[in-house]
């Protein structure tokens, strides 16, 4: 066991616990009625992955990325995609300008990706030309024009949103770029005594400002504390199965699965679900990452790199039914106890 | 060491001890419902041996040891049990990461982790445990009496054993059987009362009625030859009687004499052929008759004295063999027609008185007497044309009037195979010309010689066409028959 990475101190641990709970705590004063959300954004955030909210228009999707923003103290840029918008409309693009020497030379000029935090709303409504210029800013974090690569500032967050209706016009965003975000997470409408509440706190709409920002350093060290984070082996070996799980060919692949997908996720959906796992644990204040943070982030980093069959078009069943499914008939433990044989908590 | 791991380690012997009850407890009823069948077998055929608790119980702890062993070799993985225990205390992955990691700094801020019972839905094994138990008890105390009378039903033979039992006692007190043939025969017999059974009757029945028959057969050669010795036996009683009789005159003397000698040659006879059992005399008439055997064997004439007692002891054995066939005929060895034949006394009914006044006329010569008698004496023991003569009648002859022969209808001729080889030529056979000598039948007009068997007749309206054909010229010859 000497030999063993050191496991994260209280004393390591706590104070990034109490940052995260601050990051929540003014995300939730700023936007009403979105706890679990803010929660899985800010998820997102830690695991330095990119998000794809997808909801209605006016349910408060740039005002949640301009509040992140604000409260970490992030550049932010917003990008409205359209059909026109060309990719050197988003990364950037050299001018002809003449220089002091009188000589003309091609500038640089950085698009609005070079930032910190992009929000790509409507991202479907781009060109796919458009929407493949994404690719690299969001693998690589890098942008490179005439042979020259330039690194995006860091972090680097891409939150897009897209519009689950007016589908007239769009371009589906293709499964290679679908598989570069984290999570995809739904933005379902509130309660009526949240825009209760907003109705009467929210005088034209107009967000509070958080009285408590991180600091880059905050930041620094929560992303640092995540390193540490300790995923278990029988917690790998449970996202792994869990991954594998969904090919339909898997020997564990549930009946769902074997019935209505068509292609299972990809390697980068473990990868990315460990890092979530990672994340929600430090949420939690937990130096250890657990089976429940697996399950918590299970579905949103899965949700949109499940490829489904016509016949799950046909009978209605959309990913999150296979992934409930799945969730509930494969054991986290592995242990093969018989089935009239059950572990109850003391 | 973690503060965890003995709180693992019984979770771990808790599983193991779970996984044991429940194969225990569904192989028990398993293994109750086998030992019902086998209680029930056993007591359907059988008696229970006292000691059969014993095992019972034996097999039982071998069954648990079974189970034991059979668990500890499918016991789960350490690390799944620690990740289950990690899962049902909701310990966040700090339980499976003591088996990787040190995490002492965080087992005082985690608390007492609790123990997670192991549940078993048990209630449909323990219904198939109660119901293979009432099985068990039920095999144990059913009456199995009735049960066996229908698997076993016996077979009522015990008259018919008995009955044979005495017939082998009668025919070995007679000397018929001797002891060790007699031993085997009751040995036969206790086994085929062993063996009887009402599933299968014929076979006893068919047993006992050959151990019948063949003492029927023993006891009627051996009644056969006491019959005929009891013949001898009362001829020569019947001689000696008359001997006795007759008178002494001077006349007489010769046929005294004569049937003296006829006598000693019966007696020696009858001696040599075993009818004079010594052995069922007195000791004094034993040595008489052997006295008298032996002067009639030396041609010497027994005195009145000795002839009595000669006579006396050819009574005493003419009793022991109807004595023989008395019992051999109460115990149905032999037919009654047989046993009626045994008759005591003289031969045929005669009177010594008469007898000796025809052997006195015969000159003692008892045989030729007997001879012109035999008709009407009967049967000696030989054979003979029975009692009486029946007259061939030749009357009352069947009339043949209104009898009518049958038809019957005969074959056609005589198959290939049955043919017969007339003869074989080794030269070529003689040309007859076109008559054949095919003799009689449906062929009797036919013509051989060749030619198709068919012979179509040529209508009178075709023959102008035939006759066309067969004289084109160069294809055929032109003699075309008509």
């Amino acid at each position: 066991m000497s030999d063993s990475p050191a496991l994260l101190k209280p004393a390591e641990l706590d104070p990034a616990t109490a940052i995260t709970r601050q990051i929540c705590e003014q995300m939730d004063r700023c936007l009403l009625g979105r706890e679990s959300l803010h929660r899985l954004v800010l998820t997102g955030l830690l695991s330095r992955g990119h998000i794809l909210l997808e909801g209605l228009p006016g349910l408060g999707k740039t005002a949640l990325v301009r509040t992140i923003g604000n409260i970490l103290q992030l550049d932010f840029n917003r990008v409205q995609f359209t059909p026109d918008l060309m990719p050197g409309d988003v990364l950037g693009s050299h001018i002809l300008q003449q220089t002091e020497s009188g000589q003309r030379e091609m500038i640089f000029e950085p698009g609005p990706v070079f930032t910190n935090i992009l929000l790509a709303d409507e991202i479907n409504r781009a060109s796919p030309k458009t929407q493949s210029a994404m690719l690299e800013t969001m693998q690589e974090r890098s942008v490179t024009l005439r042979g020259q690569t330039r690194e995006l500032p860091q972090p680097f967050f891409v939150i897009a949103s897209q519009n689950p209706i007016e589908m007239e016009g769009t371009y589906p965003l293709p499964e290679a770029q679908l598989d570069r975000f984290l999570f995809r997470v739904m933005f379902d409408a509130v309660d009526a005594g949240v825009l209760q509440r907003i109705i009467t706190e929210r005088r034209q709409g107009d967000l509070p400002s958080p009285n408590w920002q991180a600091s880059a350093d905050d930041l620094n060290y929560l992303f640092t504390v995540m390193e540490r984070i300790y995923l278990p082996k029988p917690v790998a070996g449970y996202i792994a199965r869990l991954v594998a799980a969904t090919h339909p060919d898997h020997a564990e692949a549930p009946e769902s699965v074997k019935q209505y997908v068509q292609y299972g996720t990809s390697p980068r959906a473990a990868i990315a679900m460990g890092e979530a796992s990672r994340a929600n644990a430090l949420l939690d204040g937990r130096p250890t990452v657990g089976f429940e943070d697996v399950a918590a982030v299970a579905k949103p980093v899965m949700n949109h790199r499940l490829i489904l069959n016509y016949q799950a078009r046909f009978d209605r069943v959309d990913a999150s039914r296979v992934l409930t499914d799945l969730l509930e008939e494969l054991d986290e433990t592995g242990l093969e106890l018989p089935a009239d044989v059950s572990l109850q908590h003391a | 060491m973690s503060t965890i791991d003995p709180a693992l380690q019984s979770f771990v012997r808790r599983v193991h001890a779970m996984m044991i009850y429940r194969s225990v407890l569904r192989w028990s009823a398993l293994w109750l419902m086998i030992a019902g069948i086998v209680v029930l077998g056993i007591r359907f055929t059988s008696d229970l041996p006292g000691d059969w608790w014993k095992y019972l119980l034996a097999s039982w702890a071998l069954l648990v040891a079974i189970a034991w062993y059979r668990e500890s070799q499918r016991r789960p993985d350490p690390k799944q049990l620690r990740a289950a225990f990690d899962r049902q205390n909701h310990a966040g992955g700090l339980v499976m990461a003591a088996a990787e990691v040190d995490t002492r700094s965080w087992e005082a801020r985690s608390g007492s982790l609790a123990l997670p019972s192991v549940q078993w839905h048990s209630g449909s094994a323990w219904l198939g445990t109660i119901l293979a138990l009432v099985f068990f008890i039920t095999a144990l105390l059913v009456p199995v009496k009735y049960a066996r009378l229908i698997a076993d039903p016996p077979l009522e033979i015990s008259q018919q054993v008995e009955d044979l039992h005495e017939q082998i006692d009668v025919l070995e007190s007679e000397y018929i059987l001797s002891p060790q043939q007699a031993e085997n025969k009751r040995e036969e017999l206790d086994r085929i009362a062993e063996q009887a059974s009402g599933l299968n009757p014929s076979k006893t029945w068919e047993a006992l009625d050959q151990l019948l028959h063949t003492n029927e057969q023993i006891a009627q050669q051996q009644a056969e030859d006491a019959l005929s010795k009891l013949n001898a036996l009362n001829e020569a009683s019947l001689l000696g009687k008359a001997l006795e009789m007759l008178p002494k005159g001077l006349e007489d003397q010769k046929a005294f004499e004569e049937g003296l000698k006829q006598l000693g040659q019966l007696m020696n006879q009858l001696n040599q052929d075993g009818a004079l059992d010594p052995n069922n005399l007195p000791p004094e008439l034993q040595k008489a008759m052997q006295q008298a055997l032996k002067q009639l064997g030396q041609g010497e004439g027994p005195d009145a004295k000795q002839l009595k007692q000669l006579l006396e002891a050819l009574e005493n054995n003419q009793d022991q063999l109807l004595d023989l066939a008395r019992q051999l005929a109460q115990k149905g060895l032999i037919p009654p027609n047989l046993a009626d034949q045994f008759q005591p006394g003289e031969l045929g009914g005669l009177d010594p008185g008469p007898l000796a006044d025809l052997l006195k006329q015969h000159g003692g010569d008892f045989q030729e007497l007997l001879e012109q008698l035999g008709p009407e004496l009967g049967g000696r023991g030989d054979a003979n044309r029975g009692p009486g003569h029946a007259p061939l009648l030749y009357g009352n002859e069947s009339s043949e009037e209104g009898a009518e022969f049958q038809e019957q209808k005969l074959g056609l001729s005589v198959p290939l195979e049955q043919a017969k080889l007339a003869g074989v030529t080794i030269t070529a056979p003689e040309v007859t010309g076109g008559e054949a000598i095919l003799g009689q039948g449906a062929l009797n007009t036919a013509q051989a010689g060749g030619g198709n068997a068919l012979a179509a007749p040529v209508l009178p309206r075709h023959r102008t066409a035939v006759k066309r054909f067969f004289t084109r010229p160069g294809v055929n010859p032109p003699s075309v028959p008509e």
